[in-house]
């Protein structure tokens, strides 16, 4: 029996070290890199032609390969190719003729061979693609007609480009690719059961793959793609908040990625991925960045396109290691899930500022982070700028920790309180204080038929339910509705008032109760033709998303907002983008040139159609773009034409012509109607919930339900006053 | 670029050792895929992994290429089944544009919006799809 015992324990003992050896394989550790991964930022100086950007680069061992397109009337040629030497500083045209192709995808994987598929530019034939290899004297080394898989190559995005050492072509597609084998002339796609993100070229000359495992982890492997029998080269761990970008290859590393905050290494030697460089301490908005590669052992360049740099179309920046970076006092924007037009912002803060530089800190990690974050600022030695997407707002307005920011518009000659669209700020203030500012905003909103619920912004719950009545059977009320949207809903009124009336809650849980769980897959135009609900509720950020209701219902449409208690559904939504300035900050005048930032004509003009600006002069310019009927020059010289936009909203697919004056007339109703702003409280969506859960499972009567939740919600409001 | 050295990982073995015995089984994908035509724009939001309340997705959005110069925009939103936003990601480009949200459990919708914008930022095409 011992013996036995003996042998299970070793047995599993020896189970437990193989586990472990598997693992330790496959674990992999995210490092500082110990040189930091501190870069300097510099504009790649090219001679380019009037209209002539760069569209697309490669490179191979100190050498740079630039496609560029112009689009002007007087160009040379549409396409030209440059090479750039890294160790000399030339920049050569290479000779290669592009004709009337142009070149979607370029790679430059071997030492004379630079690789490119291009496509035909005319649009009567526009299925003629051709594969080619050049040296770096222009001169063609093979090619292949692609044209027969004009079918495949038209219907897919294709993102990339990476050659084997066989001479096997691959291109990425959405979550799959494609081998060309030129020696079989066969295109084929990647095995079904694998889905691709990215893929590089690797130092031996293989291709790298990164997949998403099962649980949507992503794995770097190799092998044949198109059987799907692939080798894991390494699992990566979660290097940061955004997903992977890129993968592409390195001298010193066996591969690279990047992310939309940082670009990291693998050594597989180590098992390490090392933090080689970050995007913000760099200065750099990388969400307009694109096609990054290695072109030293210290510097990478990748082409920004920054819509506000108004000379050029884009630019290719280099980023070169520096050993410090410039003494600047650090400002911390503290936050959860920090919005990306934000991290845009910081990094124009920060390119221009030579004083102070903002460090953004996520406190989503921590388990307690509005709790945590309420301790830092009342120490006074934590956040300059606060932003309060998911936070409990109140208590941080409560106990004071926010500056007024009217106080700082007031004496700033820059700006003034008339710039900004009075009924916005009315919505924002506090006790007539503004202790936080959005650069812009979005309409939450719910939109029907006028002939149905009258021409009217507002409407009140027991109006509502007399319309729905009256209404045959089959009508849904609300179009996609579910039962936690139905509470959320319930959650802003008691937010508006905690002694919201009992015959209100039960309308709402009721209707929750008899609400799908999931969102229905429902299609619009068929739910739309067949007059099949009474409302849609949406957040329009821009204003398509307002005018294309009155063309999908083929009559006037009313703004009603949700039906609510007092008729005041409609809310300003501030899209996670609203920022205080901290009561304890010791650098208030710096945070303020932040917020001045968001602040901006160009920042917020430059932002849409991500949301609508809060400045008026940029409304006013956006309205009369949207509007117009005839060709004029804006005030940056740009020539806008008479408006024109092909729109797809699911399965409706529309052309949206000029904003009309009774249009523009509603918008402007439904703006200054807005009383509140649509602030998600997680607190009390969680009690809802959790009182909720006991009535739709009949444990529990409506009544008593209301009765706990209000119970609840009561004792919660206490606590943050 | 030279490298620090590695440290330990003994300690990260055995964790690892221990995560190995829980991995959840939910791989089945969810795709969708639509495109439009005219200015040469291709556009696409793919989803990977189911959508649920517990079950883990993320989701990737891009568009392809067009050669006039004009400004395209892909954002990536991932919604709760109450509606609120729980992760965006953007990308905008005058070339081709890429973005990709983290793996998220509880998100039961996406919206993918595709944008081509002229210098003026006028939308000259918007493409908004949701995933459910």
């Amino acid at each position: 029996m011992n013996q036995k015992r003996i042998f299970w324990a070793l047995s599993f003992f020896t189970l437990l070290l193989f586990l472990t050896g598997c693992s330790a394989k496959d674990e992999v550790a995210v490092r500082e890199s110990e040189q930091g991964s501190n870069f300097q930022t510099e504009r790649l100086e090219l001679t380019l032609e009037d209209g002539e950007y760069v569209y697309s680069i490669a490179s191979h061992d100190r050498k740079l390969a630039l496609f560029t397109v112009n689009t002007s009337e007087n160009a040379s040629a549409k396409y030209k190719l440059y090479i750039k030497d890294w160790v000399t500083g030339e920049v050569e045209e290479n000779p290669y003729e592009f004709g009337d192709n142009k070149c979607i995808l370029l790679t430059w994987d071997e030492e004379e061979s630079i690789t490119m598929l291009l496509k035909n530019d005319d649009s009567a034939h526009s299925d003629e693609y051709l594969l080619t290899r050049i040296d770096t004297q222009g001169n063609p080394l093979s090619e292949a007609e692609l044209s027969q898989y004009a079918g495949i190559l038209n219907s897919e995005i294709l993102i990339k480009l990476v050659t084997d050492k066989e001479g096997n072509i691959y291109f990425l597609g959405m979550l799959k690719a494609f081998c060309w084998n030129p020696d079989h002339e066969t295109l084929t796609q990647s095995a079904d059961s694998i889905q691709v993100v990215n893929m590089s070229r690797n130092q031996s000359g293989d291709v790298l793959f990164a997949v998403y495992d099962k649980d949507l982890h992503t794995e770097i492997k190799t092998g044949d793609i198109t059987t799907g029998k692939l080798k894991s080269v390494v699992k990566l761990p979660e290097l940061d908040e955004s997903g992977l970008q890129e993968l592409f290859p390195s001298k010193d590393y066996d591969f690279c990625c990047s992310t939309q905050q940082a670009v990291y290494g693998y050594d597989a030697e180590e098992k390490s991925i090392y933090k080689l460089l970050d995007f913000e301490n760099a200065d750099v908005d990388a969400h307009t960045i694109g096609g990054i590669c290695e072109v030293s052992e210290d510097a990478f360049a990748f082409v920004s396109s920054n819509p506000e740099r108004k000379e050029d179309m884009t630019e290719v920046l280099v980023l070169s290691r520096q050993g410090q970076q410039p003494d600047r006092t650090t400002l911390k924007m503290g936050g959860i899930g920090i919005s990306p037009l934000l991290k845009s912002a910081v990094s124009k803060y920060n390119g221009s500022s030579q004083e102070y530089r903002i460090e953004v800190v996520d406190y989503g990690e921590y388990e307690n982070a509005d709790a945590k974050i309420t301790t830092e600022m009342i120490a006074g030695d934590g956040l300059d700028l606060l932003c309060l997407n998911g936070l409990p707002g109140e208590e941080y307005i409560n106990r004071n920790l926010l500056e007024d920011l009217y106080t700082y518009i007031d004496r700033d000659a820059d700006v003034s309180k008339e710039d900004f669209i009075e009924s916005v700020l009315k919505v924002l203030e506090h006790d007539g204080k503004l202790l936080y500012i959005t650069p812009g905003f979005g309409i939450s909103t719910a939109v029907g038929r006028s002939a149905l619920l009258g021409d009217r912004i507002g409407m009140k719950l027991e109006e509502f339910q007399r319309i729905l009545q009256n209404q045959p059977d089959d009508m849904q009320p609300f179009f996609r509705e579910t039962r936690d949207g139905m509470l959320n809903h319930l959650c802003d009124e008691l937010q508006k008032d905690i002694h919201l009336d009992d015959e209100i809650m039960r309308y709402y849980l009721e209707t929750a109760r008899q609400l799908p769980e999931s969102i229905p897959d429902d299609s619009l135009l068929e739910a739309v033709k067949r007059n099949r609900f009474l409302m849609m509720k949406d957040t329009c950020v821009e204003f398509n998303d307002l005018m294309i209701y009155q063309r999908i219902f083929e009559e006037d449409v009313a703004f009603t907002g949700y039906p609510t208690e007092k008729g005041n559904g409609n809310a300003l939504d501030c899209l996670g983008m609203n920022v205080g300035l901290c009561s304890g900050s010791a650098n208030k005048e710096a945070a303020w040139d932040f917020i001045k930032i968001l602040l901006s004509e160009d920042f917020q003009y430059y932002s849409y159609p991500s949301f609508f600006p809060t400045r008026k002069d940029c409304m006013d310019r956006i309205v009369k773009m949207v509007s117009a009927t005839e060709e004029y020059d804006d005030p940056d010289g740009n020539h806008v034409k008479p408006y024109r936009c092909e729109m797809t909203y699911d399965d409706v697919e529309i052309v949206l012509e000029p904003m009309t004056t009774s249009e523009e007339e509603k918008f402007w109703q439904l703006l200054s109607s807005i009383e509140y702003e649509k602030i998600p409280d997680a607190k009390t969506e969680e009690i809802v919930r959790e009182e909720a859960e006991g009535f739709f499972a009949d444990e529990r009567t409506a009544d008593e339900t209301i009765a706990s939740i209000k119970e609840r919600i009561g004792l919660l409001f206490d606590e943050l006053n | 670029m030279k490298k620090t050295n590695a440290g330990k990982k003994i300690a990260a073995c055995l964790l690892a050792g221990g995560l190995l015995l829980t991995i959840s089984i939910n791989s089945k994908a969810y795709n969708a895929t639509y495109s439009v035509g005219g200015y040469t724009m291709t556009c696409q939001c793919t989803v990977a992994g189911t959508l649920g309340k517990s079950k883990s997705s993320s989701a990737v959005g891009s568009t392809g290429y067009d050669g006039n110069g004009t400004i395209q925009t892909v954002s990536v939103f991932a919604y709760n089944s109450s509606g609120t936003l729980l992760t965006n990601n953007y990308s905008e480009s005058q070339v081709s544009a890429i973005t990709t949200t983290t793996t998220k459990k509880g998100v039961t919708s996406y919206k993918g919006v595709h944008s081509i914008l002229d210098s003026s930022r006028s939308v000259i095409k918007t493409v908004k799809k949701t995933q459910s």
